[in-house]
């Protein structure tokens, strides 16, 4: 089996030390979490990094909990954690939803929520239904600390905004509002354990039968993940039926920058990104709680 | 000896019991070694060096800052190879090691063997290849223009063949429908779960031993001696436990043993050659990609009238096993069904891709996809079942085959088909799917094969397996053969045939691996004969002993050995039960007597024969047969398959063991849903783009459907207990099973493997039916 | 350049010297010699690699073994001492094993399953064990062998409990 090249390895003891240790080696270093994304790439030599910054053992970044009106997820948190936690089954059903089908228990038990948003795959799971909610991301360097919203995290393909010196600490989101519904769809080329060909979140607020906010976010349909705000305001204050919705999310063609790949054409991204929205629409609308 | 055999078909003790398999206790508590598991003294770490080019010349390999490495013991390139620098496979036209040019990624062009593996790993960084890039070939139809570079022979043609049965254009003429289709067929890669590997023991006197993970004990051994220079007589190969092969472990083990022999010879040392996944998804063989053109004629009551097949395959670089992988889809090539007028051609093409070689099926899989799509089309057309359809054509004892030969028995075929129908309770699904509105469509389809069981007429001269047989004082017995378990039960169904045979306990046998310097060549462990070719040669061992024990037992029972009884470890009086002896007491008599209680055991295949200008004869000496019907689930939005249950029903004869054929079955129908729909190595311009499991797909627990297997055993008079083989026939039917199914659902048909969604989808959107 | 770690394995302390680039699955079957562990892909895609950390599924190919210094590692050679469990019984009985390859990591899994759920439905069974691929069974014996587990587990905790009554 190939082996991983050698590097200098550090293990702070506290978060204190693993910024100072990130300030000091910046460009150069990688944050170990889970390892679940990183330990191939450096194995097939995709990254390089000459310093390994392993902060997995920094149980003070691995919790959950709501603070006010937040829920704030420490960026150790597993997928399995995340997804055993009441609080977010109760509060943020539609990130509940996607952990569901994210991996295989052994990678849940590895990956943590803080490594799949900094790998910034554009297929990453959590990143549509965190861009629902609206999250916004803590990060802190020697300079200070700095809350990044989602929207603008993402840069590229496996490219996030964080500077060379900060590291990913929370990931902060509201509790899906009253009377609002949510879900998460992804279509893979299996049942399990596949890349997303093309993933939709969605989260609809409803005042009565009229639509007081809607959010749409698509993984897997260009460079990065992303939100759908054009078709969004077609929902707005609309009362929601099956029609107005399907309409709607034809819109989403024009939201989303697609490629084709091994996993699928960028024509059949299109077309199932419409098929997805409009699913995803109808599951939230379905869920709202009256 | 006639009422011997009438007595064991009547009271079977072991044979046809679902037995607990024999090498299944140290696999469930980790102890079963396979070959990364074993370590020798001084053991070095072998690496190959590979071509990143499909076509180029080679220049220059410079390896002199790879021999300088600290911990680097051995850089190898062609000259270096002590023996020839030649594979033999079939034909002789690969090289162990690229010398002047490379024709495909992942071909070899050096070796190196290290004290580490990381050390290994960093020498072949530092070999440098120089090369001059070539125009390379890669796809069938290119190779086959008169433009094209010639990459192999004259025309790039590997091999041809020919069938003809009557007339077929006057078959047409009195056909009153006529289907006509291009279908296509994608790489399959095995992905046995462990990867290759090989440990080469250089030992006294110039000999060297082989441990690997393989099927075929005899070719590796052949292999090492080519290109080491060693007799055969001091080359060992050694089976150990092997993690899967499914015709991947046929020809590739031929290869990696020569790669890691020829380090091992040259460092005298042990050197031990483990596959990473991608180096094995790049660089071995894998299922043919195929174009199939198919032109099937019938009556509108359904009786075929003329069938004309074009069967292409696309060979990559070297014939490897091409040759008869090509035979036998061109024998198979018009299913289990009677037809008059028949012609068959097939060629198989080379490009500058990695060689195709065995995959369980070897062949079939593509053609099966053709003719069983053309059956669904042909009574699509003529208003009738597909059943209906099936049963008019099937063939019975006393049938003629599409090349010729006369059916003389254990042709279970018409009952697969029925059974199956019965169990899947086809006629209610089929009338209550076609009514199905909405998103979410159902469909029921069926598919059936045959399959020509061992090596048949293109390998006759492999075709024999040798046995060996001890009974030891104790009563226990051991039994050598040379096939190899590779997962799918062989052992334990060699144990089966023993202890039946010589009527001891099941418990009392103990089946060795394979080792090439214990049993006289056997032939492969490959074509679905690894129960009746080496079960038979030792039934034949087990009769010699049994003859010189009956004589010992007859005097000590006072009778004589035509009455005796051998059962359960007991010998005793057909006429006298429950007043014999035990089979220990006979055996230590024996012993006394000094009666020898080893046996060799032999056996040879039955007559096959072949025409190479008509294809007509006897190809194989028996045939097994099933059907499966697979019901689907279809989402048309968004061309997603859910494969809801399968049934299979099949004839391989008597079924030694039930519960390692249900497993063999349940595995064949997984992996063929897997080339179904998911399974496709996408390859551009010679590179293969997803050389690894996050992107080339295999079914998951949750991929697989329920499963209902039956058995229809159809005895075969030749074979061990009456069984043929159940190995490949799992498989073969399942993919065409799955896509008659989709299309029912959706009433539009896909013409190519695998059925991804995005191509379901496409095909759906093409047909203007769900807009 | 090594580091010590302690950490134990199979219910034994180990003290040993890794490199930080080191993967637990080369330490478990190259230093440790329990190569009832096996390494089928490397990137975490088959599950033949997966021992229990802390008592939770982990795949060895993607951990580094300086990261389980202090944790407590269980192997396939850890499942059963000298008799076979439950589960091992169950694999032999339904044909759950062919070339065994995927089973030391199905095992665990199963074990796994089986300490946190008594009576897991086929659904929750094939659903635990979609990370762990298998080219041979077709899952089907190894979904009837983990239910079989399950009765006979529960069947022995009655007649425990009986007993004591």
């Amino acid at each position: 089996m190939k082996l991983i090249p050698p590097y200098r390895y550090l293990r702070p003891k506290n978060l204190q030390e693993a910024v100072e240790q990130l300030g000091r080696y910046g460009e150069e270093a990688k944050i170990l979490a889970g390892g679940t994304d990183l330990i191939p790439m450096i194995r097939d030599c995709l990254i390089t990094p000459k310093t390994m910054i392993d902060i997995s053992f920094l149980d003070e970044l691995r919790y959950i909990r709501e603070e006010g009106d937040m829920i704030k997820i420490g960026a150790l948190a597993t997928h399995s954690e995340i997804l055993k936690s009441p609080l977010i089954n109760g509060k943020t059903g539609v990130l509940a939803k996607a952990e569901k089908v994210l991996g295989a228990t052994q990678i849940r038990n590895r990956g943590t929520i803080g490594g799949n948003l900094c790998n910034a795959s554009p297929a990453a799971d959590t990143a549509p239904p965190l861009m629902v909610l609206n999250a916004k991301l803590k990060a802190i360097s020697v300079e200070g600390e700095r809350i990044i919203p989602i929207e603008e995290f993402f840069t590229g393909p496996r490219k996030n905004a964080l500077k060379p010196n900060e590291i990913l600490v929370e990931v902060q989101v509201s509790p899906e509002p009253e009377k609002s519904g949510s879900s998460f769809i992804k279509l893979g080329r299996r049942r399990a354990l596949t890349l997303s060909v093309v993933s939709t979140a969605a989260l609809i607020v409803m005042d009565g039968v009229k639509c007081r906010d809607a959010r749409i976010a698509l993984g897997a349909v260009a460079p990065t993940p992303v939100r759908a705000k054009e078709t969004e305001k077609l929902l707005i204050n609309k009362e929601l039926n099956g029609e107005v919705i399907s309409s709607a999310a034809e819109k989403v063609v024009e939201e989303i920058n697609p490629i084709t790949d091994v996993r699928g054409s960028a024509e059949y991204r299109r077309e199932m990104s419409k098929v997805l929205t409009k699913r995803c629409l109808l599951e939230a609308l379905e869920s709202v709680k009256r | 000896m006639e009422k011997e055999i009438v007595t064991l078909k009547e009271k079977l003790n072991v044979v046809g019991k679902p037995k607990r398999r024999v090498d299944a206790k140290e696999k469930v508590i980790g102890k079963a070694l396979y070959v990364d598991d074993l370590r020798f003294p001084g053991m070095l770490y072998g690496k190959v060096k590979r071509s990143i080019y499909p076509r180029a010349r080679i220049r220059v390999i410079d390896t002199s800052k790879a021999k300088a490495l600290k911990g680097v013991v051995a850089v190898l390139t062609a000259k270096d190879i002590p023996g020839k620098n030649m594979v033999p496979i079939i034909v002789e036209d690969m090289p162990l090691l690229a010398e002047r040019e490379v024709r495909y990624i992942g071909e070899a062009l050096a070796l190196v063997a290290a004290s580490s593996k990381r050390t290994a790993e960093e020498a072949l960084k530092l070999i440098k290849v120089d090369y001059e890039p070539l125009t390379p070939v890669t796809s069938p139809i290119d190779a086959l223009k008169n433009t094209s570079p010639k990459i192999y022979g004259e025309n790039n043609i590997v091999i041809s063949y020919k069938l003809r049965k009557g007339d077929v254009e006057s078959g047409f003429r009195e056909a009153d429908v006529i289907i006509e289709r291009e279908y296509r067929t994608g790489y399959q890669e095995h992905v046995y779960l462990e990867p290759q590997g090989i440990i080469a023991v250089p030992g006294p006197n110039g000999s060297m031993v082989i441990y690997g993970s393989l099927q075929c004990p005899h070719y590796v051994q052949k292999a090492v001696s080519y290109v080491t220079g060693i007799g055969m007589n001091k080359v060992r190969v050694v089976q150990v436990e092997t993690g899967g092969g499914f015709g991947g472990k046929e020809d590739v083990p031929s290869w990696v043993a020569g790669y890691t022999a020829v380090l091992a010879y040259r460092t005298n040392k042990p050197v031990k050659l483990i596959y990473d996944r991608e180096e094995d998804i790049l660089s071995t063989s894998k299922r043919h990609p195929a174009i199939i053109k198919y032109r099937t004629g019938a009556k509108k009551t359904g009786e075929l009238t003329a069938v004309e097949v074009k069967y292409i395959l696309d060979a990559g670089a070297y014939a490897t096993l091409s040759i008869p992988v090509l035979w036998r889809g061109t024998v198979h090539a018009v299913g289990p069904y009677k037809c008059p007028n028949i012609k068959v051609d097939s060629l198989a093409v080379a490009t500058n891709k990695v060689p195709c070689g065995a995959f369980r099926g070897f062949g079939t899989p593509q053609v099966i996809f053709a003719h069983e799509s053309q059956m669904d089309l042909l009574a699509e057309e003529i208003g009738m079942d597909p059943i209906d359809l099936r049963l008019k054509n099937a063939l019975e004892e006393g049938d003629q085959t599409a090349t010729g030969q006369v059916l003389r028995e254990s042709v279970g075929l018409k009952e697969t088909i029925r059974r199956a129908a019965e169990l899947s309770n086809w006629h209610r699904k089929r009338r209550e799917y076609s009514l199905l509105k909405g998103v979410k469509r159902r469909g029921i389809g069926i598919s059936t094969v045959f399959y020509g069981v061992s090596l048949g007429a293109a390998g006759k001269h492999l075709d024999k397996a040798a046995s060996l047989v001890h009974v030891f004082p104790d009563g226990s017995v051991v039994v050598f053969q040379s096939l190899t378990e590779i997962g799918q039960g062989q052992r334990t169904v060699i144990a089966q045939i023993a202890s039946e045979s010589l009527g001891v306990k099941f418990e009392d046998v103990y089946v060795q691996q394979a080792d090439t310097s214990i049993v006289p060549d056997s032939g492969p462990t490959v074509a679905s004969r690894g129960t009746l070719m080496p079960g038979m040669a030792v039934i034949d061992a087990c009769k010699r002993i049994k003859k010189r024990l009956a004589a010992v037992a007859a005097e000590m029972l006072n009778t004589t050995p035509e009455n005796l009884v051998f059962e359960n470890g007991e010998v005793y009086n057909v006429y006298k039960p429950g007043k014999g002896m035990l089979f220990k007491e006979v055996v230590k008599e024996a012993y006394n007597r000094r009666v020898n209680l080893g046996a060799e055991g032999w056996f040879e295949a039955p007559f096959t024969s072949f025409n190479p200008e008509t294809g007509q004869g006897e190809p194989y000496f028996v045939y097994s047969y099933a059907t499966h019907i697979a019901e689907v689930e279809v989402d048309v939005e968004t061309g997603k398959v859910d494969v809801l249950k399968v049934t299979a029903v099949h004839d391989s004869g008597k079924i030694i063991n039930p519960a390692t054929a249900s497993g063999q079955v349940e595995g064949g129908i997984l992996q063929g849903l897997g080339y179904a729909l998911m399974e496709e190595l996408q390859e551009k311009d010679g590179y293969i783009l997803n050389p690894n499991l996050t992107d080339y797909l295999i079914p998951t627990s949750m991929d697989a459907p329920e499963i209902e297997v039956s058995f229809v055993e159809a005895r075969y008079s030749k074979g061990p207990f009456g069984a043929k083989g159940i190995g490949e026939p799992s498989i073969m039917p399942t993919a065409a099973a799955i896509l008659n199914a989709v299309s029912h659902a959706i009433g539009v048909r896909v013409f190519s493997l695998p059925a991804t969604p995005e191509k379901i989808y496409w095909t759906i959107k093409g047909s203007g039916r769900y807009t | 350049m090594g580091e010590i770690i302690e950490f134990t394995v199979n219910g034994l302390k180990r003290r040993i010297e890794v490199e930080p680039n080191e993967l637990l699955i080369n330490v478990i079957r190259g230093k440790l010699g329990l190569t009832g562990t096996k390494y089928g892909c490397g990137i975490g895609e088959c599950g033949s690699c997966t021992v229990l950390i802390d008592g939770e599924p982990a795949l060895s190919c993607l951990t580094l073994a300086i990261e389980v210094d202090g944790r407590e590692i269980v192997t396939i050679e850890g499942i059963a001492e000298n008799e076979l469990n439950h589960i091992q019984e169950a694999f032999l009985d339904q044909g759950a094993v062919q070339c065994g390859f995927c089973t030391p990591g199905m095992i665990i899994m199963a074990k796994y399953l089986l300490n946190k759920k008594r009576n897991p439905t086929e659904k929750e069974i094939k659903e635990h064990i979609k990370g762990n691929l298998c080219r041979c069974t077709g899952y089907i014996n190894i979904i009837k062998a983990i239910k079989e587990a399950a009765e006979k587990m529960q069947n022995s905790n009655v007649k425990a409990i009986s007993k004591e009554l």
